[in-house]
């Protein structure tokens, strides 16, 4: 396929999916809670750093949910269109690809409805474009949970389900297991096991780089182990990284799912 | 042109296609008629690039789907037995859309609900259609990119008598303009003097060509139908 034709095909991909995304009721009642929060970091927060506390915890509850949930709509939305949309001269990584920038665009713009006002309580505009970006990041991982979720399910509810469960599992399921877990001698021994489930957990990679940032703490005080202190020092590049990994991976999955997809 | 040879198909250990040859050819609308599970849709599906097959090979004009797909989807449009659509676009939207992917003039979308008769549905949402209503917008959408290959699954079956004809003058209008017709169809006698030929699929292969304007009446006599040693060999010949 000639490179114009995948370029106007991308283009027709991208423009539907922002269509379909501003008429999602996850993405209204996203920006409603987006705007809400922004303008109560503005009204009630006492200072700056609390702003960016407020901030946090609207991104670590609200952006991962609601991005995960655009993701399964978006999948499952147009399910039933599919033996018309795939029998298309359009490349079925292609479409996945669109779908997946067209709502991490969309989730970038409505995430300045939660930001912007911040920025007029006195928050730093370098400490609020670090948030912002890691926020970005979040989102980019959870919407590509959420396609990942929609294409690997046979229906809307099981996809609903089975997204939930895994950002229940992602927000406490993992901290609790190791909790438990962590009463057991043996593996007390390696505790290099739960800083490594920490990491690869892009929420509490993102709860734990951002509340660091926050806090100002210096990267020594939490670093008893070499591993734990390695990340603490690198926390920010570290979930970029691990963001984009999950991202990156979740839409190849979903895009290797439809290619198998056959109906 | 479509060309279909040897094609085999299981789903879940079932075999569904066994050995299917079929030639469908061009400036021509070609029936493909049967029970239930004779293997017409699936055979729809792997012409349309939605369905791999698991043996044989299929052509559409000239290129093989299973080497090429993007290359012989591009030369064909499929309407697929219910047509369903994102239930929040509107049916100008969803135009627009298909319209775009094809790379087709803008003014063409306009046309083409026009031609379908259903111009109305430009700002309506597609969950609010009816069932005739959206097999005509299907029906917009299957001419919208006016490819040189038309693949028709079971189209009509929602429409009511007057579209069901209309729907037969396009297609024929449509071979008249050099373009291959594939219908698969329930509704045979209505066919009757309109398909330039008609094959009888049973068990996954394509046991005869009946005589397009001498189709069975009914259903009932189709499935009675047995074909004589000389149609048998005129199949094998395709």
């Amino acid at each position: 396929m000639s490179l114009r034709s995948d370029m106007h095909v991308s283009r027709a991909v991208f423009r539907r999916e922002l269509r379909s995304v501003v008429i999602n009721r996850y993405f209204q009642v996203f920006s409603a809670l987006a705007l809400l929060g922004g303008v109560a970091a503005l009204l009630f927060a006492e200072d700056a750093n609390a702003t960016g506390f407020f901030i946090l915890q609207v991104a670590l509850y609200f952006v991962s949910l609601f991005s995960l949930l655009a993701g399964v709509s978006s999948a499952q939305g147009e399910r039933e269109e599919w033996p018309l949309l795939l029998s298309q001269p359009l490349r079925r990584r292609t479409f996945v690809i669109c779908k997946f920038f067209a709502l991490f665009s969309i989730f970038g713009s409505v995430l300045l409805l939660l930001f912007v006002p911040a920025f007029f309580a006195g928050a730093t505009l370098a400490s609020l474009a670090l948030l912002f970006s890691q926020t970005l990041l979040l989102a980019a991982a959870f919407v590509a949970l959420g396609l990942a979720c929609g294409f690997l399910a046979r229906d809307r509810a099981q996809a609903l389900i089975t997204a939930v469960s895994a950002w229940l599992l992602m927000l406490v399921g993992i901290d609790l297991v190791a909790l438990f877990a962590a009463r057991w001698p043996v593996l007390q021994r390696v505790p290099e096991i739960w800083t490594a489930c920490l990491m690869l957990n892009p929420l509490d990679a993102f709860r734990i780089e951002a509340l660091f940032a926050l806090q100002q703490i210096p990267a020594e005080a939490a670093g008893t182990t070499p591993l734990a202190a390695w990340w603490i020092a690198h926390a920010a590049l570290w979930f970029g990284f691990i963001a984009l990994v999950w991202a990156g991976a979740l839409t190849h999955f979903a895009s290797a799912r439809l290619k198998q997809w056959e109906g | 042109m479509i060309v279909a040879r040897d094609l085999r198909k299981s789903f879940a250990g079932k075999e569904v296609l066994r050995g299917l040859n079929l030639r469908a050819q061009r400036g021509a609308i070609t029936l493909l008629v049967g029970a239930n599970g004779a293997g017409k849709s699936t055979t729809m599906k792997i012409l349309a690039g939605l369905v791999k097959a698991d043996r044989g090979s299929a052509h559409v004009n000239r290129i093989d789907i299973a080497h090429d797909r993007l290359a012989a989807l591009r030369s064909l449009s499929y309407l697929p037995q219910s047509p369903s659509f994102h239930a929040r676009l509107t049916g100008g939207e969803l135009l627009r859309f298909y319209g775009q992917l094809r790379g087709v003039a803008p003014s063409r979308p306009g046309a083409m609900l026009e031609l379908a008769g259903v111009q109305d549905v430009e700002r309506v949402r597609t969950a609010a259609l009816s069932g005739g209503m959206r097999q005509r917008l299907g029906l917009a959408l299957l001419l919208l990119p006016d490819a040189p290959v038309l693949l028709l699954d079971e189209p009509g079956l929602s429409l009511d008598p007057r579209w069901r004809k209309r729907l037969q003058e396009i297609l024929q209008s449509e071979a008249e303009r050099g373009k291959t017709v594939l219908v698969t169809t329930h509704l045979i006698a209505e066919w009757n003097g309109v398909a330039d030929h008609c094959l009888l699929c049973r068990e996954g292969r394509i046991e005869c060509e009946l005589h397009p304007n001498d189709l069975p009446h009914d259903f009932e006599e189709l499935e009675r139908f047995a074909p004589r040693e000389g149609d048998r060999e005129n199949v094998a010949a395709v």
